[in-house]
């Protein structure tokens, strides 16, 4: 329209003479002229406008709304962003029986590209009455082209998306697997199942794909040496409760769900609740240290058997004579740990491993998650059999979690297989820095001179404790060769970094342990050989351990009087 | 005059007309080829984003720990650091001091490059 007016004022500003006839004609027609240019100068522009401003405005708009890709579920990556779980595309082949023109000759095109399919089986499916039949599912887009090459025509593709997991086995308990529509059922893929499915969002887990095949291939080459049922495996890092390896075996191929028994996709760490038997005694010290009724110096008489309610408890390696705090917990005396525990109290006993999250489920990002199991009434008798870690049934996880929080300085944190998972306004100090330390000169005894000794990995400073715990059966507990033996132990103990369980379910003795299937014969020297393969690799350096600052960093009087130890 | 001037308007009304008529077609033109383009592009964005989404898993496929171990064992034998082949940089002096001191003059930190191997 601002053309036409600009002619309009030019016309109006020329024809400014006397009227006459001509001029009179000349200037309508011109008007008519003007007009008419002005009306197509205006079209011209609105196109231009239109071209050049709307269209590829609309265009863009419509680029944008394109896929990136064309994958729907989200991967699932280790902390190194190794993919543990991820989706492919493959194509499937279809075929509409209307359509086929001449179904002999595809049968036999097909079946000569597949060896697999019978050229009967395909005949009758290609002559059939229905309009859809598969040929064959999940294609390589080789074997793809090679079908679209032989032109038959009524045969079609349809993209399918195929879960798949690049470790196999490696961390199947914990990424766990999809049913065939691509549905977790299990694991992280059943937990962040919505995440993952509707808003294709990448998981990104706390765990080290290396951590994790040190922890597995040591523990499966001790499940072997022992002839163990079972094992179970955990590394958390306790300064912030990441799980970087949980392995549990048997296991099962995540690829394969449907080849795999139940037994085998039973994850022991989480779901599994066991008595934990001697390494509980971490907690019994711990709290008697810090409710102030012992101390390092302080110890009891472990000489006689001690009755309870008419329970005689008695020691695995009895010393029979009175023994210091540090060495109840190194020879692991019954007798010992139960007289603290009374001391303390069976309510106040309760109120402690609450406080330690041993009593509720696990928060950790699993569905599998077992329930504790505890006494209902919780009375002297209870209070001395759970001092030595009967009667109380906790999974291998919130053992690890637990002992994280004795050992750095008090504070709990909830367990996380997220990186970055835990929120500091969940910490929790559960007991004082003083307590910790003392801890952790216990643990590292313990491992340098105690039971735990094949534990031990020079160099990383190492601190834990042995536990072989009987199985029940029915009613009662089953003697020889039916227990779990475990080590739980840290490192490094100056400053602790990973805590570490290994158990291993009824354990055989063999030659070179002479017989003994205890967890300081059995798991310790597997948790020994992982933190020396670890370390270097999660960088923890080694020190030197007889160096002076070391050696007074981790002292302990080990025999208040007596001084020998036998 | 009047009519002249009338007249030169109106043949460079038609020019001009005529000119955008034929810059038009060609902007046309050239828009359509490389809406073309685009589409071509981003359908091969696609098929890159996909074939890569396939390499890497077969990346982490042929990365397996398990296999790498298998594969070290058989051609290079390779073995995990010891405690011994590792030392920060503050604890070197007194390394090399004590090492020094030593009559068979064995050096607790490597000196030379070992082979180690890294899962």
């Amino acid at each position: 329209m601002s053309a036409s007016n600009l002619f309009w004022s030019q016309d109006a500003r020329l024809f400014q003479s006397p009227d006459t006839l001509e001029t009179k004609q000349a200037h309508s027609r011109s008007l008519v002229l003007f007009l008419f240019l002005g009306i197509l100068f205006s079209m011209v522009l609105g196109k231009i406008t239109q071209l050049m401003v709307l269209h590829s405005a609309e265009q863009e708009r419509n680029a944008s709304l394109l896929p990136t890709t064309l994958i729907g579920r989200g991967n699932i990556t280790d902390r190194n962003g190794n993919i543990l779980a991820t989706s492919l595309i493959t194509g499937s082949a279809y075929a509409n029986p209307q359509d086929i023109l001449n179904a002999e000759e595809a049968a036999r095109k097909l079946s000569t590209l597949f060896p697999t399919l019978q050229y009967e089986e395909l005949y009758q499916k290609l002559t059939g009455s229905k309009t859809f039949t598969w040929i064959k599912r999940n294609l390589t887009p080789q074997q793809q082209q090679a079908i679209n090459q032989l032109g038959i025509p009524g045969i079609y593709f349809q993209r399918e998306e195929k879960r798949i997991y690049p470790y196999d086995k490696l961390s199947a308990h914990v990424v766990g697997f999809t049913d065939v529509d691509n549905n977790g059922i299990s694991g992280v893929e059943k937990y962040f199942d919505e995440a993952l499915r509707e808003n294709g969002s990448n998981i990104e887990l706390a765990l080290d794909i290396r951590a994790q095949h040190i922890l597995y291939d040591e523990m499966l080459q001790g499940m072997q040496k022992f002839s163990a049922k079972a094992a179970s495996g955990i590394i958390l890092d306790a300064t912030n409760g990441e799980i970087i390896a949980m392995v549990s075996l048997p296991d099962f191929d995540p690829n394969q769900p449907h080849k795999s028994d139940n037994n085998s996709i039973f994850n022991t760490n989480t779901l599994g609740i066991y008595e934990m038997g001697s390494v509980f005694k971490i907690f019994t010290l711990a709290m008697a240290l810090d409710a102030g009724k012992i101390n390092l110096n302080s110890g009891y008489d472990t000489a006689k058997e001690f009755k309870v309610g008419g329970h005689k408890i008695k020691d695995l390696y009895p010393k029979n004579r009175w023994l210091s705090v540090p060495e109840i917990f190194m020879y692991s005396s019954n007798i010992g740990s139960v007289k603290m525990a009374l001391e303390v109290g069976p309510e106040k006993q309760r109120e402690f491993l609450d406080k330690m999250g041993l009593l509720a489920p696990s928060t950790l990002e699993l569905p599998e998650m077992g329930k504790p199991q505890a006494p209902g009434r919780w009375g002297d008798v209870s209070a001395a059999t759970i001092s030595y870690g009967y009667g109380v049934a906790v999974s291998p996880l919130q053992m690890v979690n637990g002992v994280a929080a004795i050992i750095n300085g008090g504070i709990l944190r909830k367990s996380t297989l997220l990186v970055n998972g835990n929120k500091e306004a969940a910490e929790k100090k559960v007991i004082s820095a003083a307590t910790s330390e003392k801890m952790r000169r216990l643990l590292h005894l313990s491992v340098k001179e105690g039971t735990g000794k094949k534990g031990d990995a020079d160099g990383y400073l190492v601190g834990g404790k042995t536990g072989t715990a009987n199985k029940t059966s029915g009613k009662g507990y089953v003697k020889q060769n039916h227990h779990r033996s475990l080590f739980v132990g840290a490192f490094p103990m100056l400053e602790p970094r990973y805590v570490i369980l290994v158990m291993l379910d009824e354990p055989k003795g063999t030659k070179e342990t002479f017989g003994f299937s205890t967890g300081g014969w059995t798991s310790a020297p597997i948790a020994g050989n992982v933190i020396k393969r670890i370390a270097p690799i999660v960088g923890v350096l080694p020190v030197n351990e007889k160096s002076a600052p070391i050696q007074s960093a981790m002292r302990i009087n080990v025999s208040q009087g007596t001084k020998s130890v036998t | 005059m009047r009519s002249q001037i009338l007249r030169n308007i109106t043949a460079l009304s038609f020019l001009l007309s005529a000119m955008l008529g034929c810059i038009i077609y060609q902007i046309k033109h050239r828009v359509l080829d490389l809406e073309k383009n685009m589409h071509t592009l981003n359908r091969d964005i696609i098929d890159t984003n996909e074939g890569l989404h396939i390499l890497k898993a077969e990346w982490g496929y042929l990365n397996q720990p398990k296999r790498l171990q298998a594969l070290n064992n058989k051609y290079l034998q390779l073995r995990s650091i010891g405690h011994t082949q590792v030392a920060s940089y503050q604890t070197l002096p007194t390394l090399i001091a004590s090492a020094r001191g030593r009559s068979d003059n064995r050096v607790l930190i490597a000196t030379a490059p070992q082979k180690v191997m890294i899962t």
